[in-house]
């Protein structure tokens, strides 16, 4: 008893529904049937019968069991003496089978060997059909009774006309040699031995009465009835096999309602066939379990019989055929689940690639207009009209992005605002160059010029070189250089001519004597040679000695 | 009320087979959602209830046809038939069944589950000498455990009322974790 909550649930109902379809289907073919035969058809005694049909087998399987654990390697002739009980005996196999098997386990019990309690068994299955036959009554009582007299029981064999009293057992016995005097008690061997004689000593007027009467009606009914179950066994046994096979199958709700459906069109087609050569449409219900048998529905009954047989058998037949190959079946199956999957997969792949490339598509695009977007320090702007002014190439640029973001453009958008960057970056190289503009300090090179100036002025004869402000005075000598240049005078070397407001370097040459044109000149060429500026002659103003030059 | 998916068979067969360890790890997460559930349960199962029906160790034998005597409470055979399963359920009529469900497996425990929901007033046809039997019993465990809380179609005291209490949280993270496990599948077999 268990409360079960589903929390996720599916629909399961293929097989469940083509089973109630296929349950339809048949209930409704066999109404088409009762209607064209006239009588009502009920799909419950089929499945009743298939039913009874199952139950006769598994007893079957039951009994021979029985035997084989009773007999041992003797069970095989017991399975062989079930097989013409039918006929011989008039009980089925499974009731022949098991009697035995009951008498030889009992008999065993009481010490006697299996060889010989086999031969007893069967002796005796034979003998309750005789006295059953002799004395008009069912087999069953008379293996009970037979049984109860071996047990020691005496009262159930006295209808039979056995009379085992213990003073006849011992007389038995003794005569058997099972004892050696009437006064020794009797061991349960002993006394089973000594009734098993004395029973067939008081039955011998009923032994072989079914065979000599066998004719009659109450044994052939009772032939009739074991052959009837017998084939309900073999029926059974055949739908134990059907069922276990198509019940192992994917499709084995379908199989079997199809096979079920298929039997009942069988079935009909059968009963129909007999009403025609009987006119008789009842025979069908007489082999049903519940029904009672009735001898004329039995003799009936035996073509339909022998139908279901062979319907079975050849249904058997293609089943275990396909048993072989089923294996087979199974691994094509998968084969084909597997190429399925892959296939789905490959689907869902192709369509996730591609929702994939769109996403990142339109991921893009966004990204774009995010980039654009945040070049932008305008908060509003009449776009066109703006860029319908004189603008410089900058502002033109801001506006078209403006615009290109307005009309959601991305791709004219990226490019303009590649292009503004671009703007941007230039003229911020532009101001950083400016701002780090140095120009090279003539202080560092020169002084080195200077140095130069004065060791090449110094070979010419020249002395003295000095600042404008503060001349030397030209007393004696040669011209001198004045070396204590300091990086705090390079701004006054670098001067504006006060007329044209040119950048002029001024350089003061004091010389005590002086100095020819040559000399001049070379003076002036070294200085400009001299210099690392580059300046031009033009950059330079002599003073002193060299006058104007 | 149950969820209905599709497809969820196939997935479990496609992972056994091809990925276990993905299989194990959502059966994991499944697993822990309605583990969580039932917890919940366990801890609502009232410890007493009324003393005729307390288990006091004596042998219990039916006085009436039945094969045997109506079940003792105990409170820990009742928390201890709380549980789940991952296993497919059978199908109903209507052609459903249960890929992952709860269960109050225990008898004492299904009785303090749902009697009451179908004869609210006892069961009509009870053997019982007393005949207000059933309707006392229900009135009882009314009173220790509150009236029925409903999920769907079905109505209970302990399991469908941590079910309710849950309010689709457990159902939602198994709905999830089928869905992960068939992304992460569909990512693997690419």
């Amino acid at each position: 008893m268990t409360v079960v909550i589903p929390i996720v649930s599916e629909f399961q109902g293929k097989g469940f529904k083509q089973a109630e379809t296929s349950t339809e289907k048949l209930t409704k073919s066999l109404k088409r049937l009762a209607v064209s035969l006239g009588v009502a058809l009920s799909t419950r005694k089929i499945v009743q019968f298939g039913k009874a049909s199952v139950l006769a087998a598994s007893d079957l399987e039951e009994a021979v069991s029985k035997a084989s654990v009773v007999f041992g390697r003797g069970s095989a002739q017991i399975e062989e003496f079930g097989r013409t009980s039918a006929t011989a005996l008039g009980i089925s196999s499974a009731a022949a089978i098991e009697a035995a098997g009951t008498y030889g386990n009992l008999l065993q019990a009481f010490g006697i060997g299996q060889t010989q309690a086999q031969g007893m068994s069967t002796t005796l299955v034979q003998l309750a059909a005789d006295m059953a036959s002799f004395n008009n009554t069912p087999i069953d009582q008379a293996i009970t009774a037979l049984r109860s007299g071996l047990s020691g029981e005496t009262e159930p064999l006295k209808r039979y006309g056995v009379a085992l009293q213990d003073v006849r057992l011992k007389t038995e016995a003794l005569r058997l040699g099972l004892i050696k005097s009437t006064k020794e008690a009797l061991t349960p061997g002993a006394k089973a031995q000594a009734a098993y004689e004395l029973i067939l000593k008081d039955t011998v007027l009923a032994q072989g009465d079914f065979a000599r009467t066998s004719s009659g009606v109450a044994n052939s009914l009772k032939i009739l009835a074991a052959s009837a179950t017998n084939a309900q066994t073999i029926i059974g046994t055949k739908l134990i096999q059907s069922m276990d096979l198509l019940v192992d199958r994917e499709d084995g709700v379908q199989a079997l309602a199809d096979s079920f459906e298929d039997m009942a069109t069988f079935i009909g087609n059968v009963a129909l066939g007999l009403a025609e050569v009987t006119n008789n449409t009842k025979t069908l219900f007489g082999l049903l379990p519940g029904d009672g048998f009735s001898g004329r529905d039995l003799l009936q009954a035996i073509p339909v019989v022998g139908s279901y047989l062979e319907f079975f058998a050849k249904k058997g037949e293609k089943l275990s055929a396909s048993q072989e190959s089923k294996q087979g079946m199974l691994s094509r199956a998968l084969a084909k689940e597997q190429g399925k999957l892959a296939s789905r997969n490959f689907t869902i792949q192709k369509k996730t690639t591609a929702e994939l490339a769109k996403q990142n598509k339109i991921k893009k695009d966004m990204n774009k207009l995010d980039k654009a977007g945040s070049m932008l320090d305008l908060e509003k702007i009449q776009i066109e009209a703006a860029l319908q002014g004189e603008l410089t190439d900058n502002e033109r640029l801001r506006l078209q992005l403006m615009k290109a973001l307005v009309n959601e453009n991305a791709d004219r958008a990226e490019f303009l605002a590649k292009e503004l960057e671009k703007s941007q970056n230039s003229i911020s190289k532009l101001k950083n160059s400016l701002t780090e503009f140095k120009p090279s300090s003539p202080f560092d090179e020169w002084i080195d010029a200077i140095e130069r100036m004065r060791t090449m002025l110094a070979g010419m004869g020249v002395s003295g070189m000095g600042m404008p402000q503060a001349p030397m005075s030209p007393s004696a000598g040669s011209p001198t250089i004045d070396s204590n240049l300091g990086a705090g005078f390079i701004d006054d070397f670098l001067t504006r001519d006060k007329a044209t407001g040119e950048r002029v370097v001024n350089v003061y040459v004091q010389g005590t004597g002086s100095l020819d044109a040559e000399t001049k000149q070379a003076v002036v060429d070294t200085i400009v040679e001299a210099s690392t500026l580059g300046y031009s002659t033009g950059w330079f103003r002599t003073t002193g000695q060299l006058g104007g030059l | 009320m149950p969820i209905e998916v599709r497809g969820v068979d196939n997935l479990k067969r496609a992972l056994r087979k091809y990925d276990p360890d993905l299989f194990k790890a959502m059966n994991k997460e499944i697993g822990t959602a309605l583990k969580s559930v039932s917890n919940e349960a366990k801890r609502d199962v009232e410890p007493n209830i009324f003393s005729g029906a307390m288990d006091t160790g004596a042998v219990r034998v039916s006085r009436t046809s039945r094969d045997r005597a109506f079940p003792v409470y105990n409170s820990s055979v009742i928390r201890n038939g709380l549980t789940y399963t991952l296993a497919r359920k059978k199908k109903n009529r209507s052609g459903f069944s249960a890929a992952y469900s709860l269960l109050n497996k225990s008898a004492i425990g299904s009785i303090v589950e749902i009697a009451g929901t179908k004869n609210p007033g006892g069961d009509p046809s009870s053997q019982s000498n007393n005949p207000n039997a059933g309707n006392q019993f229900i009135q009882e465990l009314n009173q220790t455990y509150g009236n029925f809380r409903k999920v769907g179609r079905g109505k209970g005291r302990l399991m469908y009322k941590a079910l309710d209490d849950n309010q689709g949280k457990a159902r939602d993270a198994i709905l999830k974790a089928i869905e992960d496990a068939t992304k992460q599948f569909k990512a693997v077999t690419k």
